[in-house]
């Protein structure tokens, strides 16, 4: 048991060869983990962030539909524009075209024609056609898309 | 006035030591299990030594590698498989689809597949020499008995394992695969055509064989090899490497 005891004590002031390779293979082996771990987190992170590619295909910039779909006046047409629900409504001959997902929490609101509000079902706030909060808990405005009307069609976006 | 900057100057290392150590204290979230106040508390170092710094007999040699190879292989597979499941759908409209997404589009989606595919290969290779070696150094003998029938349920597993992920990327190849691998209990005499039945989930390959396929090889297969993997290194490690001859 001394013996060992002082061998130990050795190696800790004179380094022996025992422990010269002992340590240069720690590093060694601490240097490849390091390496292999930041090699791996960053394929992995890659692999899993979502782009336009991992999601599949290019997303529409714009989209059209005929005019006809939101006639007469006051009926809704829902669309999606980059994955995201956009509410079409014409309401004394202009076209609104205006989010559907609430700024509180992200419900789905609903249109209801005869109060010409945007209700939300989930905590009662309330919009105009133009996005804006008349009432409840919503902090922002609805965010509107510009429209326009070419020949018989609406281009949104 | 000399005393207040001595009081200063001693206030500043003081400040610069508590400041480093701040930091190894945060770092020891990190490695703090082996090295530092954790360690102290669980000992955990010294356990691990242990383990990891057991003497191995003299006779040990290269052949003698191919359990741990295999073992790594099943880990490989285990999180390039999770990775894979990330963007596989287990529906027969979009299965086929699913993984050509993940080999076309997704980034090292090619690399992770391939990961998967090439160690679920290398694999069966590994076992092989593994169960030669085992057979020729008679090291399935009494008292080691007992993990060698471990080790061939292990097998079986691993082989249930490549028949299920066989038919999950949808094509054509795996789907009359596996239409002609489970026509194989069929034949079985009396409960064939119910054994059929039941792993197919009904009279063809079809949405629910599929499902069935999936769950067994992502959920039900891979607990049980967990399980089975850590009796087999159990009993190793209670009845050690056996005697060269």
């Amino acid at each position: 048991m001394e013996d060992i005891t002082k061998h130990e004590e050795n190696s800790s002031n004179n380094i022996d060869r025992r422990s010269f390779f002992e340590q240069t293979i720690n590093i060694g082996i601490v240097i490849w983990g390091i390496i292999a771990s930041i090699g791996a987190g960053y394929t992995g992170l890659k692999y899993i962030w979502p782009t336009e590619k991992t999601r599949g295909g290019v997303d529409d910039k714009r989209i059209s539909l005929p005019l006809s779909d939101i006639l007469p006046e006051g009926r809704i047409k829902k669309v999606i524009l980059k994955g995201r629900p956009i509410g079409v409504i014409m309401v004394d001959n202009n076209v609104h075209a205006i989010s559907l997902i609430c700024t509180h929490l992200g419900c789905i609101v609903e249109w209801q024609p005869d109060k010409n509000i945007l209700f939300c079902p989930c905590h009662a706030s309330s919009f105009d056609l133009n996005g804006n909060v008349l009432g409840g808990p919503a902090p922002k405005p609805l965010p509107t898309y510009e429209t326009k009307i070419v020949d018989d069609k609406i281009i949104i976006g | 006035m000399f005393r207040q900057k001595e009081i200063n100057d001693i206030a500043k290392k003081t400040e610069k030591k508590v400041n480093l150590k701040g930091i190894l204290n945060w770092l020891t979230l990190a490695t703090g299990l082996f090295y530092g106040e954790l360690d102290e508390r669980l000992e955990l170092r010294d356990s691990l030594k242990k383990v990891l710094k057991k003497p191995v007999p003299g006779h040990v040699n290269f052949w003698f590698c191919f359990g741990g190879i295999t073992f790594l292989l099943f880990v490989i597979n285990a999180t390039s498989g999770v990775m894979l499941l990330m963007y596989y759908r287990p529906t027969i409209d979009h299965a086929y689809e699913s993984v050509v997404h993940i080999t076309n589009n997704a980034p090292f989606g090619w690399l992770i597949r391939g990961f998967h595919h090439w160690s679920a290969n290398i694999m069966m290779i590994t076992i092989l020499i593994h169960m030669v070696r085992i057979y020729f150094y008679g090291a399935y003998k009494p008292p080691r008995d007992l993990n060698w029938v471990v080790g061939v349920i292990l097998l079986c597993l691993t082989l249930t394992f490549g028949f299920t992920g066989y038919l999950l990327p949808w094509n054509q190849i795996s789907y009359w695969a596996t239409t002609v691998g489970t026509e194989i209990p069929g034949a079985v005499p009396v409960i064939g055509p119910m054994l059929k039945n039941l792993i197919r989930g009904g009279p063809d390959v079809g949405q629910i064989t599929l499902t069935r396929f999936f769950a067994l090889h992502v959920i039900i297969l891979p607990w049980i090899m967990v399980g089975l993997l850590a009796l087999h290194f159990l009993i190793l490690r209670r009845l050690g490497i056996s005697e060269s001859l």
